[in-house]
C-alpha cells in the first residue's frame, strides 16, 4: 500500500512501547499491531490525533507516501 | 439482535426442511415399492403443460389415468399391475428420478436458508460464506424452474402419446414464457448477492478502520 505508517519509528524516538502506546491512544493492542503492520484501510483523524498527542509529533512524521513502484523495488534487494 | 419475527421463520424454516427430509425418504420408499408391488393408494400425479376442454379418465392395460385441465393440467396415474412399471422401467426411473430430484433441490434450498438465518443478528450475516449461500438459493431456484422442462422433455412424448390414443383433445402442449416465475426470482436472488458481497467489503474496510 503507497501509504506507509512510520508509527514504529516513532515510538523507538519517544522510548515507548507498544502497550505504552496503546493505552495513551485509547487503542487495543491488536488494532495498534494492525496499523503499525500495515494491514489498515483506513485511519480516523480522531485516531492519527491521538497518535500525534501521544508521540508529540506531525501527521507527517508517523504517514509517509511512497508510490507503488518505489515500494516494490524497496522490497525487492 | 433477534426479533420475534426472526425466531418464527427459523422455526418455518427448521419445520419445512425436516419436514421434506421425511417427505423424500418416504416417496422413494413408496416409487421403489410401487415398482415391485403397484397400489391403488399410490398415486403418480404431475402438472403437464398441456391445455384441455374437459376432465377425461381412461384405462389402459396395467394401469388407469385421469386428465384434468386449466392452463396446465393435471395428469394422475394409479398403476395396477407390476408387469406395467417392469415393461416401462425407464419412464418410471425418470418420472421417480425427477420427482426425487425437485424434492432434494427443494431440501438443499431450504438448507441453505437455515444456514442464513443462523447469522441473522450477529455479526457474521455480512459474510463470505452467506454471499455464496445467496447466489446458491438464486442457483437453485433457476434449477428447479428448469427441472419443469427437463422433466417434459423426457415424458412429454409418452403422454401426448397417451391422450393422443385416447382422443383426448388438447389446444396447447408446450411450456410457455409465461411460467419463468423461479427463474426471476433467481435472478432477483442473485442479483441481492452482490448487494451483500458490497455489504461485506464495507464491513471488512470497516474493521481495518483503525
Amino acid at each position: 500500500m503507497p501509504i506507509i505508517v512510520n508509527v514504529d519509528v516513532m515510538m523507538a524516538r519517544r522510548k515507548m512501547s507498544l502497550t505504552e502506546l496503546a493505552e495513551k491512544v485509547d487503542l487495543t493492542l491488536a488494532n495498534l499491531s494492525i496499523l503499525k503492520t500495515g494491514k489498515a484501510k483506513a485511519v480516523r483523524f480522531s485516531t492519527l490525533e491521538a497518535l500525534c498527542q501521544a508521540l508529540d509529533c506531525q501527521p507527517g512524521d508517523v504517514l509517509e507516501y511512497v508510490p507503488d513502484q518505489q515500494t516494490t523495488s524497496a522490497v525487492l534487494p | 439482535m433477534k426479533t420475534s419475527y426472526v425466531k418464527f421463520l427459523k422455526i418455518l424454516i427448521a419445520i419445512a426442511y425436516y419436514g421434506l427430509i421425511i417427505v423424500l425418504i418416504i416417496v422413494g420408499a413408496a416409487l421403489i415399492f410401487n415398482y415391485f408391488e403397484p397400489q391403488r393408494t399410490i398415486q403418480i400425479s404431475m402438472d403437464i403443460p398441456v391445455q384441455l376442454n374437459k376432465s377425461v379418465s381412461f384405462q389402459e392395460n396395467g394401469w388407469a389415468g385421469s386428465v384434468t385441465s386449466s392452463g396446465y393440467s393435471s395428469l394422475s396415474i394409479h398403476l395396477l399391475d407390476s408387469t406395467m412399471t417392469q415393461q416401462n422401467t425407464l419412464i418410471y426411473g425418470a418420472i421417480g428420478l425427477i420427482i426425487l430430484l425437485t424434492l432434494s433441490l427443494t431440501i438443499w434450498l431450504l438448507y441453505q436458508i437455515k444456514q442464513l438465518l443462523r447469522t441473522v443478528g450477529t455479526p457474521a450475516v455480512f459474510s463470505g460464506e452467506n454471499v455464496v449461500r445467496i447466489r446458491t438459493i438464486g442457483g437453485l431456484l433457476i434449477a428447479l424452474e428448469l427441472a419443469k422442462p427437463l422433466w417434459w422433455w423426457i415424458i412429454g412424448h409418452n403422454v401426448l402419446g397417451v391422450l393422443t390414443k385416447h382422443r383426448i383433445n388438447y389446444s396447447n402442449a408446450q411450456i410457455s414464457s409465461g411460467d419463468s416465475n423461479l427463474l426471476f426470482a433467481g435472478l432477483l436472488i442473485i442479483g441481492l448477492a452482490e448487494v451483500f458481497r458490497s455489504g461485506y467489503q464495507l464491513k471488512q474496510e470497516q474493521e481495518l478502520t483503525i
